[in-house]
């Protein structure tokens, strides 16, 4: 009869995955509670400003809530969050799922786009260094890959504005977007903030994609294909490639995990109306309600891109037979 | 249908790795091109294909197959020549299987007749299952035996006209060694393939092969028919290789150790003979850390006495390292005892005393990983003398030199890391390191197994001398019976978690009662028996 | 034929972090050969400030003037002299990420060692703490830090060790475990050291060079995150070079000195750091 490995419960493994992605959210918010609340700075008298006294202080602390035991506040925080509520600003106000909603949209806007500018480049800088390993264009892609590697990214996005602003002037240095609107008004302004984020996420993931490509180059099967007298291009595209796309596509998700949360940045040089703004003023203004709401939304992301490159790395390679 | 001209192959530092070697190979031969590593087959296999590993040249002579001269063709010409008339296996031949193609298109991709009526043909003529849902499988899918089958049905799929095998059965166990062989074999007389077959494994050559070619260092030394090569070798070399390949056909003329004389502390006896090295009852699971699965080992028993040399026999996986580990005290057993001189050992190996520690030595199966990549190999064997046999340094130093000569390594190698050496060389030290602790009983996993023949045969004399002389109990793990048959006095073989046969080598092996000895000792070819059945030579008279 | 030694740990520990592969031929080339300009640029950055004639903060001219004599870069946003600031700005991302850098290595791999030789559960929960830290993006922990803490050297160092230890640990475990499965850990064993002689005779030794491979990215990543902070205005006002950039991004149209100069300044700097480290990790790993 026909031999094989015991069935795989698939849907089993991607619902252990997923329980441990929830537990690690959960957990993450934790930490954040914790960082953003236990360490000394006190959210009452900064709502107050400078000049109020101690008596005042203390009742708005109590006001606040703050001066409840710690776990009961973080479990109020988790359960209103899963209700959607995220809390109110103490400095404005106003809900903070108000507040962050915009700009929580914009930034994914440009997380998406870099996404998928980084996808494209680093696939075809990737392979077509690690399909000629030590050639002259190897070197060359590689030797800036490291150089953008290294480079703090809003260095990076500022030698953009340098060139493309302020030198030639084709593109604008800042996102003059009008209230309310979208960066989508006026696309010229994406363009410069994408490019900043793309280049150095692609001048990693190209890393990782040529060393993948490098690897499949030399793995037996595709020797012996080659051997085989299989023209070059079928080896390539049936022979090495397609090992390469698992591991690929796991560097792809946590990527986009990393940009999300690392926006902030770039953004900041552009003026572009992400979530950099508020979770900045937050951190001056002591509005700890919107750091841990802006905080929890990240993280979020984060986990959930890789959860999702875990997935596909299930589904893509349900035994582990491709070695990664 | 093969010419090979004085072919000679340089590396970069214009060393000669195959020099002036000619040859022809007629169609529909089978050839068999022996030698150890190093000997320069493995570039004349790729060479016969117009392949070179990165950093050799060809500094004169040609290879021509079916009158193309494969040096010289490039690019559409040399892919057309190796697509229609050649096919290459290499070592391990499942490995060759792309993952991500099912197992249709392996066959289809290489067969001239794609359709998917050829492509069951195929499978079935190779044994296996032509269906179509079989058809859309991954080889990852597929039992490990298949997964070999399938590799041959691809490689025989283009109906080349030559075959060249680049060590394909190494690595592989005994069964599944002679499924390949036997796969390729029945093809290859069915089509009247020509076949070129690079091994070091003499017996297999000799299974297959009409001609054999035998190579040393880049050079052929002796050509002929197989059965004449082999029993009467016009050169000392082939002779010497031989003489020198264990062979199962020796079980049955091994005479009983001498009773070595009795050691230092052998207690007065009163009656029994008391085992140097007793297993009772052991029960042990693989791997260590949470997940501990069900236990591998139920209730293994068995005695090493002294000067006594015990093989372990079994399927791969079946649980000898563990077992060993066991004994040796790496490996925390679930159940039984350990016994060495009747005096029960602790199990874990920190909680023995240091007399105990240095009576049972373990070489384990993987030398590479065995030694500190760090540290200097010298400083490996001394430490071990040191530390267990308390001795100075001076005379640390002294072992280590000594010890380094028994195994045949030169004395200066002690300076050298692990790195600097080859694989068959870090396994003899090893063995040096494990000796240094002057055990009484050493427990050998598989420890030649990445040796050359003529190596092999020095470790296993050695291990014989010092059985007669000191008395030295071994355990055996190989999967090679001919190692068995040359060195062992008795044989226990595990199967499904016991010992399910046990007994002198002579009977095990002469007359296997279980099912898996039977099929096992069935595969192994014997040389002697080739040899002296047909031909009826006189190798004794030859020395 | 293999009858593996110790069975592959139950759990197979999958890193959802996929690694960069370490520096291949041409970054070892890279290094050989930049070496020297490197150390030139670092010793630059921290000898600055010993060469600021003055006080750096002091108001020299109008806002963004153009270079002129006496100002060989202009004036920034608020009309300070920009070389003078740029001299004086380096040595904040010099010593505070290396610091941080030696921290985050040297608590990374005693985790990661820690982990592996212990194996089992303890593995478990610290692989299972690594990836919560991971899920945090670094610039909310390092807001949450200064929102928290306040800007400091001990923030930053806080901040860059909770983002990098998690990468350090995770490459010394996997490396450790890799060592103690191949067995000469065991052969230590059986000679009857103790664990303490094991980890330092034969694991440490042995992990280094991963380890100190990826120390030029942690520098870079400490020296980005340091930077970032200063860049995100939460630094004292002194001088620094990323928050010069900040400062002066607005009238970047009118002189670009103000950007450009600080700017470069940072990128020779990391790169230079980064292959620094490079080489000395090849020295010592060899």
């Amino acid at each position: 009869m026909s031999g094989g490995r015991a069935p795989l419960r698939l849907p089993r493994l991607m619902a252990r995955r997923l329980a441990g992605a929830v537990g690690t959210l959960f957990t993450a918010s934790a930490l954040l509670f914790l960082a953003a609340e236990v360490l000394p700075g006190d959210a009452a008298a900064a709502s107050l400003g400078g000049g109020a006294d101690a008596g005042q202080i203390a009742r708005m602390r109590a006001e606040l809530g703050l001066d409840r035991p710690l776990v009961l506040r973080y479990l109020d925080w988790v359960g209103s969050a899963l209700d959607g509520d995220l809390g109110t600003s103490t400095v404005s106000h106003r809900p903070v799922g108000e507040l962050v909603t915009d700009p929580l949209l914009d930034t994914l806007l440009l997380v998406a786009l870099s996404v998928l500018v980084t996808v494209a480049v680093a696939t075809s800088v990737g392979v077509l260094a690690g399909l000629r390993p030590g050639s002259a264009l190897d070197w060359l892609l590689s030797a800036g890959a490291v150089a953008l590697v290294s480079i703090p990214q809003f260095v990076t996005a500022s030698v953009l504005v340098l060139v493309f602003a302020s030198a030639l002037g084709v593109l604008p240095a800042v996102s003059l977007v009008p209230l309310g609107g979208s960066p989508l008004d006026d696309p010229a302004a994406l363009v410069l903030p994408v490019a900043a984020l793309s280049l150095f996420s692609a001048a990693w993931a190209s890393r990782m994609v040529r060393a993948s490509v490098v690897e499949a180059g030399r793995s037996p099967h595709v020797e012996s294909a080659r051997l085989a007298g299989l023209p070059e291009h079928r080896v390539v595209f049936r022979h090495l490639l397609p090992t390469t796309i698992g591991p690929c596509l796991q560097a792809f998700a946590w990527l986009t995990g990393a940009l999300v949360g690392g926006t902030a940045v770039v953004e900041r040089v552009f003026n572009y109306p992400g979530l950099s703004a508020p979770l900045v003023s937050a951190v001056v203004n002591h509005d700890t309600a919107v750091l841990e709401g802006i905080g929890l939304l990240l993280s979020g992301a984060v986990v959930v891109s890789l959860l999702l490159a875990d997935l596909l790395d299930l589904v893509a390679d349900p035994h582990g037979s491709v070695a990664r | 249908m093969i010419d090979i001209a004085e072919l000679t192959v340089v590396d970069r530092t214009g060393r000669a790795v195959v020099e002036d070697l000619t040859l022809t190979v007629e169609r529909g031969e089978s050839l068999g091109i022996v030698g150890e590593s190093g000997s320069g087959k493995t570039t004349l296999a790729l060479a016969l294909l117009g392949a070179l590993r990165p950093g050799l040249a060809v500094r004169s002579g040609s290879v021509r197959v079916d009158g193309h001269d494969m040096l010289a063709l490039k690019g559409s010409r040399l892919r057309a020549v190796r697509r229609r008339t050649l096919t290459y296996l290499a070592q391990d031949p499942a490995s060759a299987l792309t993952p991500t193609l099912r197992v249709g298109g392996q066959i289809a991709e290489l067969a001239p007749d794609r359709s998917a009526e050829g492509v069951r043909r195929r499978l079935e003529a190779m044994g296996l299952p032509g269906d179509a849902e079989f058809r859309r499988r991954f080889p990852h899918q597929l039992s490990g035996g298949q997964q070999q089958r399938l590799a041959l049905a691809r490689a025989l799929a283009g109906e080349p006209a030559v075959a060249v095998l680049d060590e394909p059965t190494t690595g592989l166990d005994v069964l599944t060694r002679r499924l390949v062989l036997d796969e390729i074999d029945r093809p290859a007389r069915e089509r009247g393939l020509t076949l070129v077959f690079i091994t070091h494994d003499l017996p297999a050559a000799a299974r297959l092969c009409d001609r054999l070619v035998v190579l040393r260092a880049g050079r052929l030394v002796e050509q002929g028919p197989t059965l004449r090569t082999l029993s009467r070798p016009a050169d000392p070399y082939t002779r010497a290789l031989v003489r020198a390949v264990p062979d199962i056909a020796e079980a049955g003329r091994r005479t009983p150790a001498p009773e070595p004389p009795p050691g230092p502390d052998a207690p007065a006896d009163p009656g029994g003979d008391r085992a140097l090295l007793e297993v009772r009852g052991l029960r042990a699971g693989h791997g260590r850390g949470t997940g501990r699965e069900a236990p591998t080992m139920s209730g293994v028993s068995f005695r090493v006495g002294r000067g006594e040399c015990v093989a372990l026999l079994g399927a791969s996986g079946i649980g000898k390292t563990t077992l060993v580990r066991c004994v040796s005290g790496h490996h925390r057993p679930d159940g039984g005892e350990i016994l060495l001189h009747g005096e029960p050992m602790p199990p874990d190996l920190r909680r023995r005393t240091p007399a105990q520690r240095r009576s049972v030595q373990l070489v384990p199966q993987d030398a590479v990983g065995s030694l500190n990549p760090r540290r200097r190999v010298g400083e490996a064997i001394a430490r071990s003398a040191r530390v267990l046999r308390g001795l100075d340094r001076a005379a640390a130093a002294a072992e280590t030199v000594r010890l380094l000569g028994l195994v045949g390594l030169p004395a200066e190698w002690a300076g050298r890391l692990p790195g600097e050496m080859s694989g068959g060389q870090r396994q003899r030290v090893a063995i040096a390191r494990a000796l240094a602790a002057a055990p009484e009983v050493l427990l050998c996993d598989e420890v030649t197994a990445s040796l050359d023949v003529g190596i092999q045969v020095e470790i296993l004399e050695l291990l014989e001398s010092l059985r007669r002389q000191l008395g030295l109990g071994v355990v055996l793990i190989t999967h090679d019976l001919g190692v068995v048959a040359r060195s062992a006095d008795r044989v226990l073989v595990l199967d499904g978690g016991g010992v399910c046969e046990e007994g002198a080598v002579a009977q095990v092996l002469g007359a296997p009662r279980h099912a898996w000895t039977r099929s096992v000792v069935g595969a192994m070819t014997s040389l002697r028996d080739l040899t002296e059945g047909p031909a009826q030579a006189e190798v004794g008279a030859a020395d | 034929m293999t009858d593996t030694a110790t069975e592959a740990p139950a759990a197979a520990v999958r890193p959802s972090v996929p690694r960069p592969p370490g520096p291949g031929p041409l970054r070892r080339v890279l290094t050989g050969l930049l070496w020297l300009p490197a150390l030139a640029v670092v010793l630059l950055a921290v000898a600055g400030p010993w060469l600021v004639p003055g006080d750096a903060g002091r108001i020299v001219g109008g806002p963004y003037s153009p270079p002129g004599p006496g100002l060989p870069l202009g004036t920034d946003a608020i009309g300070r002299d920009v070389w003078d600031r740029f001299l004086a700005g380096g040595r904040p991302l010099v010593i505070v990420p290396l610091v941080a850098t030696v921290l985050t290595t040297v608590v990374g791999t005693l985790l990661g060692v820690l982990a592996g030789y212990l194996g089992g559960r303890v593995a478990a929960v610290m692989s299972w703490l690594d990836s919560l830290l991971l899920a945090l993006p670094p610039i909310v922990v390092l807001l949450a830090l200064l929102h928290g803490l306040g800007y400091s050297a001990g923030t930053l160092l806080l901040a860059v060790a909770a983002t990098g230890v998690p990468f350090v640990s995770r490459i010394s475990r996997a490396a450790t475990t890799r060592v103690v499965r191949t067995g000469y850990v065991d052969q230590a064993v059986a000679l009857g050291d103790g664990p303490l002689s094991v980890v330092v005779r034969e694991i440490v030794p042995n992990i280094l060079q991963p380890v100190l491979a990826d120390a030029g990215t942690r520098l870079a990543v400490a020296i980005a995150l340091t930077a970032s902070a200063d860049f995100l205005g939460f630094g004292p006002g002194t001088p620094s070079w990323a928050a010069m950039v900040s400062e002066n991004m607005e009238g970047v149209t009118l002189v670009p000195w103000g950007v450009a100069v600080p700017a470069l300044g940072i990128s020779v700097l990391t790169v230079a750091a980064n292959l620094l480290l490079d080489r000395l990790a090849a020295k010592g790993a060899s």
